[in-house]
């Protein structure tokens, strides 16, 4: 007789996590260099998404030129095979997809040093090949990991984590079965800091536990930042050992 | 891809010339090198990435649904997505519909493996993502469904195979899964520059061909669909009956080697 | 294609040097939300809200109609937040995948629809082949900001405020009484979901937003135009008297803040408090005013207080 326990008695949750661990975090950057500037793929849970940076690269239209800063561009590509169930038709037109693309745009609008690429064009091409469950926190890795790999300037990293409220215990990196079984947080935080570039509550959630579990996601983001800075670190040392090996 | 004159000139002497001279030394029926992977996608039936010596990437997730056969005519379509062109572009609706050509069960393929009971059968979903492309994609697109096709695991089916006299929806084995196996076409593209045919022409090669021709390959002979294709703008002419003799003799003589090399990834 | 407006640069300087010395245009203070002011039409479900000078019009309306497949038991709900260029030039009409658009109408759905302000299950008819079909077309007439914001009270009040006509069920038949042989009846509300914007202002260099430790960033409740025009970043906290958080939805913006934020959720909390008292009110003495012969017509007997 066997029960789906979103949180066991024990503190366990369905995939054996505890309440504040994260769920397997791999990334690597570069994966891409003929296709674009930048690149990332990364795996986040069953999460797996492709990044491509293309830019600072002249635009398309001359009328879409801005003199004074560089255009940031996103594309999010959910497949239709990124879910259990396949899709019966395209994501992307849909108003869920606008509402992310948007959020990300505005979110690196902010992080990016646009001012020192003027009358360019940057374009992020994102491809979710798998979700399960914090989709958005994923996807905000991916694009910080790809920009730092094409050497666009930024003031820090941005890193998402999704935290879950089930009843009243959080549950930190949600996957799709918990997220439809309570309401979940997405945050973007920069850097070290407890600033927050994104903040989504999509369900309701009791406003006197909204704090704890803000606290919770923070302390989570600080982790996947760390774990993003240890890839490129690793990366930026292979790369430089290779290069100096002559 | 933008060439100047001078090496659009010197691309096409070379390559009309007898014996043709490839810029990258390959004679005319030497494939370049491609990397596959396959089965990285869980939540899909199979998956499978090519990626060409040119950086052109192209990932196929194959997922499977459970449809009664008498309503649902076709068991396998294809549904290709190129990034950065829209859904409705000619080109990802010409590839679309030639892929679909190429596999339709009956056909194409032999569909009586997708069979479950004499109601149910598979009907595979064959999802074609092209992340970057360098030149006509069709090649590397069929390789790619080819190896997924071929890494494909279906859910075994552990209720009765008659399900007309009592009616019950088909059951599967919780854990044991069957590869799929269906003998999957492949698509073969040739470039015709001059008097010469080359297959898996380059970027720069189709830039200067005079015409292109698609060939399918399937349970080790030639089969339908056969059509030429303009791989650019500015240099297509007609070609001579013979010069189609000569592609179809070239694709005769060494697809069995291309099958058998991505038979043994 | 519309024209984007240029607000001058002496006008911005003026506003954000204002804001860094703790005075706002229209003399509000940094945490003060404007009046606002609830007018109900004659129909029900036409309701018009005016927030300084941003004025919002909704109308409610139903029809019978086919249930989902996969949701045979739930009835339909649909919002409308369609902008014209009768708000402001500025904007385009039918443009529903702008950013803004986008945004607005996403804040909107998750507020009322998604988070099941209207009672879906209680549109039901017959399950499985009737049910209302409940619609929400919001009219945006004169824009100052704030469009988030009066959209979802007015939307609110128009559902609370809106009666749809009674029904008798014969077997698969449908009777529609006409709302003069009986009484209509009002819809099933569950919660009232207000939103509330905050406007965020860096009143130094970006360097020091991000890598500074001193949190001098300036937050203003419920932004007019020009405000919005050159805010740096933006929150929209939806919330009900429930205390619960609806929806929270900050999309990108100047990086603010974890604390910062909380305060805003409850800052925003006591506003939304009063805003709900007064549609209420305001519901109230609307009904009263309806059946302001009702004391007359009435049967019961005089009862000694």
């Amino acid at each position: 007789m066997s029960r789906l326990e979103i949180y066991s008695p024990e503190g366990l949750r369905l995939d054996g996590r505890r309440w504040n661990e994260l769920r397997r975090f791999e990334s690597s950057i570069n994966t891409h260099p003929h296709a674009a500037d930048g690149s990332s793929y990364m795996e986040q849970g069953n999460n797996k998404i492709i990044t491509l940076v293309k830019g600072p690269k002249e635009p398309r239209l001359k009328s879409q030129m801005d003199t004074s800063k560089a255009l940031l561009n996103v594309s999010v590509n959910i497949t239709k095979f990124s879910k259990f169930e396949r899709s019966k038709s395209s994501h992307k037109n849909e108003r869920r997809v606008l509402e992310i693309q948007t959020s990300l745009v505005r979110m690196f609008e902010k992080n990016v040093m646009l001012n020192i690429y003027p009358r360019t064009v940057i374009d992020i091409e994102i491809h979710v090949l798998e979700q399960d469950g914090g989709i958005m926190g994923s996807l905000i890795n991916g694009i910080t990991l790809a920009l730092i790999d094409a050497g666009i300037s930024m003031f820090d990293y941005i890193s998402g984590i999704s935290v879950g409220l089930y009843d009243t215990t959080p549950l930190l990196d949600t996957n799709s079965l918990e997220e439809n079984a309570m309401s979940t947080v997405t945050l973007g935080v920069v850097g070290k800091s407890e600033k927050l570039s994104l903040l989504l509550v999509e369900d309701k959630i009791p406003l006197d536990r909204l704090e704890n579990v803000l606290a919770i996601g923070i302390a989570g983001a600080h982790r996947v930042r760390d774990l993003m800075d240890e890839e490129l670190r690793k990366h930026a040392q292979k790369r430089v050992s290779n290069a100096s090996v002559r | 891809m933008s060439l100047s004159v001078a090496e659009k000139s010197y691309l096409y002497d070379s390559l009309a010339s007898t014996p043709s001279i490839r810029p990258d030394g390959r004679l005319p029926h030497q494939f370049r090198p491609i990397e596959i992977f396959t089965d990285f996608l869980p939540s899909s039936n199979g998956s499978s990435r090519i990626i060409a010596s040119d950086g052109s990437e192209c990932i196929v997730s194959i997922k499977s649904k459970v449809v009664d056969h008498h309503v649902e005519n076709e068991l396998l379509q294809v549904d290709v997505d190129i990034a950065g062109q829209r859904d409705d572009a000619l080109v990802v609706e010409t590839i679309t519909s030639l892929l679909n050509k190429v596999l339709k069960s009956g056909s194409g393929v032999d569909s009586s493996m997708l069979q479950l009971t004499k109601k149910y059968s598979f009907k595979i979903f064959v999802d074609v993502l092209v992340i970057s492309s360098h030149s006509h994609p069709v090649s590397l697109i069929s390789f790619a469904i080819y190896s997924a096709l071929n890494s494909t695991y279906l859910p075994k089916l552990i209720s009765a195979f008659d399900d007309l006299e009592v009616e019950e929806l088909p059951t599967f084995h919780d854990y044991d899964m069957v590869k799929l196996d269906i003998n999957p076409p492949l698509v073969f593209i040739l470039a015709v520059v001059g008097n010469n045919m080359l297959l898996d022409p380059a970027a720069n090669e189709s830039e200067v061909a005079n015409n292109g021709l698609i060939i399918s390959w399937s349970n080790g002979k030639i089969t339908s669909p056969i059509r030429s294709v303009a791989l650019n703008d500015s240099n297509v002419k007609s070609f001579k009956p013979h010069l189609l003799k000569q592609g179809l003799a070239m694709v005769e003589k060494y697809a069995p080697d291309v099958v058998r090399s991505l038979e043994n990834l | 294609m519309a024209k984007d407006i240029e607000i001058s640069a002496s006008e911005s300087k003026f506003i954000l040097e204002a804001l860094r010395q703790n005075y706002r245009l229209d003399g509000r203070s940094f945490d003060q939300f404007r009046d606002v002011e609830i007018t109900f039409g004659k129909e029900f479900g036409d309701v018009s809200v005016k927030m300084g000078n941003t004025k919002v019009h909704c109308r409610i309306s139903c029809q019978i109609a086919q249930p989902y497949e996969d949701r045979p038991f739930e009835g339909l709900f649909v919002i409308s937040t369609e902008i014209s260029p009768m708000a402001g030039s500025q904007f385009e009409n039918g443009n529903i995948t702008g950013e803004d658009e986008v945004l607005c109408s996403r804040i909107i759905e998750k507020s009322v629809r998604r988070s099941g302000a209207l009672d879906v299950e209680g549109l039901c008819i017959v399950a499985g082949s009737k049910c209302w079909a409940v619609r929400a077309d919001v009219h945006f007439l004169d824009c100052d900001g704030g469009f988030i914001d009066a959209s979802c009270i007015a939307v609110m009040a128009g559902l609370m405020h809106f009666k749809k006509p009674d029904i008798t069920v014969h077997g698969e038949q449908i009777i529609v009484h006409p709302v003069n042989e009986r009484e209509p009846v009002p819809l099933g509300i569950l919660h009232i979901p207000i939103c509330v914007t905050f406007s965020f202002f860096n009143p130094q260099d970006t360097e020091e937003n991000i890598k500074g430790e001193t949190n001098s960033e300036i937050s203003i409740i419920d932004a007019t135009l020009k405000e919005e025009l050159l805010r740096d970043g933006v929150l929209t906290v939806t919330l009900n008297k429930n205390r619960e958080v609806v929806q929270v939805s900050k999309a990108g913006g100047l990086p603010m803040d974890a604390l910062t934020l909380m305060k805003c959720c409850h800052e925003a909390y006591s506003i939304i408090e009063k805003i709900t008292d007064q549609i209420l009110q305001l519901l109230k003495e609307d009904s009263e005013k309806r059946n302001k012969y009702a004391a007359m017509l009435t049967s019961e007997n005089a009862r000694e207080i």
